[in-house]
């Protein structure tokens, strides 16, 4: 018989094992703060239900069922959002909604190994294009800023963000050319 | 729709910064043309994939785990289980306005074979003589080590963790010197009060007459500033945020009170208040990140009081429930 205190140290070490890829998964759809909110919920409601999650091995059967937990969670606080705002905003929640529904044609597997092949393929990126995009999607940098930097327009920073996003989809968007372990 | 348009319309949603005009015209868009819908969705997801975080700060992990323990407890019944392993956040989140991480501390660096070591237990104080004939009062759970070899010969060197008062006697060719891991005090002849603990964020050196300079260290130990402090003087360095501040000492805060362990503090938020007593009383006092961080304690205590009652006193407004733990305090905010 596992004690409640022993339990609660599995549930915060599965959390902490787990924060920082579900917060990413979940700021994808939703703003940085509701993010944080909506993943506490899911542990907070796998404590409250069965607990048998904890009896789960770390792996990516766990991380699954996180995954698909903290993704309908998202999926309703959207529509609730959809249904409040009536038709102010709407179509951001809708948006969002299809977005994840998009999301979720990867399996978990898939998107971790999606994450190392994007930043093996950001390396191939021509110099300039690759430094661009470094710094506005990794330093996020807005755009004037970096033509500031570099002293050329921001129409042409951004033209070189769309042709960065453009090359990794091309050769990565297709599930064949990712190694899924 | 022009490309321009599209491409536009993308990299604004793909960053979150599309206002709701643009987020209409581009819901339209991609309800009539799947594949502009297909293509978004997969450029959003590169981008969501090259920026995301490598990795979350363990004091960010222990803030948000703190919070899950405490929804999952309900906040109330802390005392019921393993209040230890719960508590351990509450303090780091409290306590992380108060404390600096890393700076080398002198003491490890100094070869300890030929050093002399003086320390203070927890609650009480130790008197020395120093071969020069300096009187040095050490304060509770503070030490101060020294090279007797070297004193001699050069320059009197000192170093110290935690809180001491000096009275220095005079020798112009011999400076003395105190060193703590964020300050250097030279002195020629005079008495003062360093108190510098080095899990400590501030570093107050109190001045009653003489003069020194006081030296203001980086982590390696180098000089980052110099200044003279004269008499009356207090300047108290927070290395968290590297300000500092020279005040008048107040009145009625003589050398008698210092060097009887008084302990005096104004507009300090409590976490940082708690941090001090934890590391002058050698217990544990974990604040509930409930309450305030922002300054709001000014007073005197007298250290010779004892933890609880200064904590009683800090809790002159019951703002908080005194909770004792195996090995010390936990303060509760209190109405929960």
């Amino acid at each position: 018989m596992v004690t409640s205190s022993q339990q609660l140290y599995r549930l915060e070490a599965a959390y902490r094992e787990n924060l920082p890829g579900l917060l990413s998964y979940a700021r994808r759809f939703v703003a940085e703060d509701v993010a944080g909110d909506l993943v506490q919920d899911v542990f907070v409601r796998l404590w409250q239900s069965s607990r048998a999650f904890l009896d789960i091995p770390e792996g990516l059967t766990r991380r699954a069922y996180l995954y698909r937990s903290v993704r309908n969670a998202c999926r309703d606080w959207l529509k609730h959002q959809a249904a409040v705002s009536r038709f102010e905003g709407e179509a951001l929640y809708l948006m969002k909604q299809e977005e994840i529904d998009f999301s979720s044609r990867r399996t978990v597997g898939e998107q971790e190994a999606l994450l190392e092949a994007v930043s093996a393929q950001i390396e191939q990126l021509p110099d300039r294009c690759r430094e661009i995009f470094i710094m506005h999607y990794r330093k996020r940098m807005k755009s004037v800023e970096i033509a500031g930097y570099y002293g050329i327009s921001r129409r042409t920073v951004e033209a070189q963000l769309y042709k960065a996003l453009q090359t990794l989809r091309n050769e990565l968007s297709d599930k064949d050319n990712i190694d899924t372990k | 729709m022009t490309e321009e348009r599209k491409q536009s319309l993308f990299l604004d949603y793909i960053d979150g910064t599309l206002d709701a005009e643009g987020m209409e015209e581009l819901h339209a868009l991609t309800e009539a043309d799947p594949l502009a819908k297909e293509e978004l969705f997969s450029l959003k997801e590169m981008a969501d994939m090259a920026s995301q975080d490598d990795g979350m700060s363990s004091f960010e992990k222990d803030r948000r785990a703190a919070g899950l323990i405490r929804a999952v407890t309900g906040g109330r019944t802390l005392v019921g289980i393993r209040i230890r392993e719960i508590l351990r956040y509450a303090a780091v989140a409290a306590v992380a306005a108060g404390i600096g991480v890393g700076g080398t501390f002198l003491l490890r660096r100094s070869g300890a074979e030929t050093m002399t070591a003086v320390e203070a237990l927890p609650g009480s104080t130790t008197s020395v003589t120093l071969p020069d004939g300096t009187a040095v009062t050490l304060k509770s759970a503070s030490a101060l080590q020294y090279d007797p070899a070297a004193f001699a010969s050069r320059e009197r060197t000192v170093w110290l963790d935690g809180e001491a008062f000096f009275k220095v006697v005079a020798d112009p060719m011999h400076p003395f010197i105190v060193r703590t891991p964020h300050q250097s005090v030279k002195v020629l002849g005079t008495t003062f009060n360093v108190q510098a603990f080095k899990a400590d964020s501030l570093s107050t050196l109190v001045l009653l007459d003489g003069k020194v300079s006081l030296d203001l260290l980086d982590p390696e130990g180098k000089r980052v500033h110099s200044l003279e402090i004269h008499p009356g003087e207090k300047c108290i360095y927070d290395k968290t945020t590297g300000r500092m501040n020279v005040e008048k000492i107040s009145r009625g805060e003589t050398a008698q009170d210092w060097n009887s362990g008084v302990w005096y503090f104004r507009g300090e938020p409590l976490g940082r208040i708690a941090s001090r007593l934890e590391q002058y009383f050698k217990v544990t006092i974990e604040v509930d990140p409930g309450l305030g961080r922002e300054g709001s304690y000014s007073g005197a205590v007298s250290l010779g009081e004892g933890v609880e009652r200064i904590l009683n006193l800090l809790n002159y407004d019951n703002s908080f429930q005194l909770v004792m733990l195996e090995d010390g305090y936990y303060l509760l905010k209190a109405g929960k």
